[in-house]
């Protein structure tokens, strides 16, 4: 790792204003990614698009809506017709909702069938839509989608979203930036109380706390402090995600997968930590070891991050250095929280190895090593690609697993 | 007196392989009655009523990132699993019924859940394919992969399995409301003007957790009241604005704070809502405690009438009655909603779908639903509680018991 990989990010890391500005600038980014969105819609010959997925329709609207967590039920929760350029949204309230959108553009939750129909056929232009795009929907949505605009073509609007999304711009950069700093306070502050007896979801309760401190709080995944299994058994894996409430004790090796959201936008990173007592001992040659071949893992990867490059060359990567791949992406892209591309074992081609890296994007790399009676080893960093490599955006400590014993 | 205790996993109370072989055979059930073939489930609760794996609840990018599927066929008494989280899987499931995640959301995707789909039915879907949610390249690819299999909303068939909760289920919920409960104290204890929404968060969200909350449905809403309608956000109904977003707000002395709140423990999901007083000595006025009167005598209301066999109107009749002729509830949700493993699902009473629609609904014993009634007096703000109840054999089981602080 070279210096080059660290540069300073200034003074963006902050979640408040700053007078003079020189933080992210929000009416900037909501227009240049609505700009993005409307190119790729017009180049598609699209008359529309109607979106059910929430981060699609943040990144059209830049609406702050409601945070639920897991799927949402599809129903198609903003629209935005071509030809004007206009955005109409499902939200009874204008609270959360920018100033560029007007009222009479907001329409309320669709319990109702027959309202919801109404809703749509008053949006000007969508009646008269030929083809619309469309992120995804429940079959009866679709049907009432259908009954609005009977002789429309439907069409995967996914890539051109894809497309529009992938390359970030400087605002959207800042927030990435700004929450992945936020994750590495809130995961430092969970460390520190890393003691034997408590339990894996209490290691994520004082997380989010700490996310609280700083006006935020939406994670990005819940509960992700595990402690990694010292041996495989034949029925069970060996790398655990789900946090319960067990105890984690002195020698355990925790697995912590931490991230949050700021202005919508995930920033996060995964260590491996060593559950000590009060006093700090040196970690174990095995520990040590393990620590050394996730390094080296990273260093592999972060090399495949290359602009130019297909996505998928990170799975030669992380083979070529003998670890076997995880049942994980092995990377994947950030913004309005995961995003594509994505790259892994048993990962489709087309949604991510394919896609060629470029400057701009947001990366996550993370990997997974293990070794039997150690334990297991959880690593993920994030990049932002520049025009001839990456600048590093993670920049928390490995602790004392990377500290070699004098 | 409450335990201030973690709240167990399994014990006398609760069987959760019970309960997961209980719902599979509602579930059956109606998928039989309706000639579905396949189940096909995306969905977050949805996934999780049909298999209760224990899972990792993330936002909704990540959800649909890495997706948890779950597949029924008819004829196989067990679903299929699809999942990311292999270490949350149910063991009745292991080895023959748990795969590898699918990723739906890009064409090729899209095409191997509905090859697995074809597998897991014996090479063809005999009878309807129900599915709750569909990415855009699962519309394209579905008759290509299936031939022409009528495609069916899942909706309703999911809505009839879990409307009527198991004991099992009601157990769940139980322990939900009593973790979120429990938490609320010691946010009510931090409450004070100068506090931020999202301090209060953080120490909810630490609570639940030391607690054994599995994980949280929806961030917490700490709402500020403006005493009137048009003090408050512009509304496309001309309701109160009700629930806004939690920031980094300052609360201030004077402020009436309507609290949301849900968590989930096992897949179930609680529901607390409450009215606090934002003061250096929170003491209600005397109309703040009126407007609380009032909610209380149309909560009773309500409940006096809540038994097997009553209708969504008879509660809705009670309720309107006992507010003197007016609704008492906002005009964009509703009187009543179910709760189970989603925060608000069927029977939703007193929404706009109407009187004859509330009153096609029969309570039934194992019903679960969390009363909302609102109360606002325009100019004066208003008193909102949310009151959730089991429907019993006679008459309804309180699952909650947090006091109306400051208001009695």
């Amino acid at each position: 790792m070279t210096h080059a990989h660290l540069q300073d990010p200034g003074p963006s890391l902050g979640t408040g204003p700053l007078e003079e500005g020189g933080r992210a600038d929000f009416g900037r980014m909501r227009a240049e990614r609505l700009a993005r969105c409307l190119a790729e819609v017009r180049d598609e010959g699209l008359d529309a698009l109607v979106l059910g997925d929430e981060s699609n329709a943040r990144y059209v609207s830049g609406a702050r809506r409601l945070w639920l967590a897991g799927t949402r039920s599809f129903a198609p929760s903003c629209v935005l017709v071509a030809a004007s350029g206009s955005i109409h949204l499902m939200s009874t309230w204008e609270d959360g909702v920018p100033q560029e959108i007007p009222r009479q553009n907001l329409f309320g939750a669709p319990w109702d069938p027959g309202r919801f129909v109404a809703a749509l056929e008053g949006i000007p232009g969508l009646k008269e839509a030929r083809r619309i795009g469309i992120d995804g929907m429940s079959p009866r949505m679709a049907a009432l989608v259908g009954s609005v605009v009977p002789s429309a073509e439907l069409i995967d609007a996914t890539p051109l979203l894809v497309r529009a999304r992938r390359v970030k711009t400087t605002d959207e950069l800042a927030c990435i930036e700004t929450a992945v700093a936020v994750a590495e306070a809130c995961l430092t502050h969970a460390l520190d109380r890393l003691r034997p007896g408590i339990t894996e979801r209490g290691l994520f309760g004082i997380f989010m706390e700490r996310l609280g401190s700083f006006g935020l709080t939406i994670p990005s995944v819940e509960a992700s402090f595990c402690v990694t299994p010292r041996h495989a058994t034949s029925a069970g894996p060996t790398l655990r995600r789900i946090g319960t409430d067990r105890n984690v004790n002195k020698g355990d090796l925790v697995a912590c997968d931490a991230g949050v959201h700021y202005a919508g936008y995930e920033g996060g990173l995964a260590r491996t930590w060593l559950c000590q007592g009060a006093v700090t001992r040196p970690a174990t040659p095995a520990q040590q070891s393990l620590h050394r071949r996730w390094s080296t893992l990273r260093d592999a990867l972060l090399a495949a991050c290359r602009p130019g490059r297909p996505a998928g060359d990170v799975v030669a990567a992380y083979q070529q250095t003998g670890e076997p791949l995880p049942s994980l992406p092995v990377l994947y892209g950030l913004g309005l929280g995961m995003e594509p591309p994505f790259v892994g074992a048993g990962i489709p081609s087309d949604a991510g190895a394919i896609t060629t890296i470029e400057a701009g994007m947001v990366l996550a790399i993370q990997g997974y090593v293990h070794e039997e009676g150690t334990g297991g080893y959880l690593g993920r960093d994030v990049v932002a690609v520049t025009g001839d490599g990456f600048r590093l955006l993670t920049r928390h400590s490995y602790g004392s697993l990377a500290e070699e014993r004098k | 007196m409450l335990s201030h205790a973690r709240v167990g996993t399994e014990d006398e109370g609760l069987d959760l392989s019970r309960m997961r072989r209980e719902r599979r055979v509602r579930l059956r059930s109606e998928m039989e009655q309706r000639g579905v073939g396949a189940l096909v489930l995306l969905g977050t609760s949805a996934v999780q009523y049909a298999v209760g794996a224990s899972h990792v609840l993330a936002d909704g990018s990540h959800a649909v990132s890495e997706r948890v599927i779950a597949v029924m066929v008819a004829g196989d008494e067990l679903p299929h699993l699809y999942t990311p989280y292999p270490d949350g899987c149910p063991t009745e499931l292991v080895g023959s019924h748990c795969h590898p995640p699918l990723h739906p959301g890009s064409p090729e995707g899209a095409v191997a859940l509905f090859t697995a789909v074809a597998e897991v039915a014996g090479g063809r879907v005999e009878g309807a394919l129900a599915v709750d949610e569909m990415t855009a390249p699962m519309y394209v690819c579905v008759s290509r992969i299936l031939g022409d299999v009528p495609v069916v909303d899942a909706g309703e068939p999911l809505a009839a399995a879990k409307t009527v909760k198991t004991a099992d289920e009601i157990e769940c919920i139980r322990r939900a409301q009593r973790i979120n409960e429990v938490a609320m104290y010691d946010v009510e204890a931090m409450l004070r003007p100068g506090v931020r929404q999202s301090e209060l968060t953080g120490v909810f969200l630490r609570r639940i957790f030391e607690l054994g909350a599995t994980g949280n449905w929806i961030d917490p809403i700490f709402q500020p009241m403006a005493l009137s309608i048009a003090a408050g956000p512009y509304t496309t109904n001309g309701d109160v604005a009700f629930p806004l977003c939690s920031t980094d707000r300052i609360l201030s002395e004077g402020d009436v704070v309507w609290v949301d709140s849900g968590v989930d423990y096992f897949g179930y999901a609680s529901d607390f809502g409450t009215t606090w007083l934002v003061n250096d000595r929170p003491e209600p006025t005397a109309r703040q405690r009126s407007q609380f009167e009032r909610w209380k005598a149309v909560v009773e209301a309500t409940l006096s009438v809540t038994r097997p066999g009553a209708t969504g109107a008879d509660l809705t009749k009670a309720a309107i009655e006992a507010n003197d002729g007016a609704v008492p509830w906002l005009e964009h949700f509703y009187l009543i909603h179910g709760i189970g493993t989603s925060s608000a699902e069927t029977p939703l009473i007193g929404s706009h779908l109407g009187p004859e629609f509330d009153a096609g609904i029969t309570l039934a014993p194992g019903m679960v639903l969390v009363l909302e009634p609102v109360i606002w007096e325009d100019g004066y703000g208003g008193y909102r509680f949310e009151e959730i109840v089991a429907v019993t054999e006679h008459g309804y089981l309180p699952l909650g018991n947090y006091p109306y602080s400051p208001f009695e």
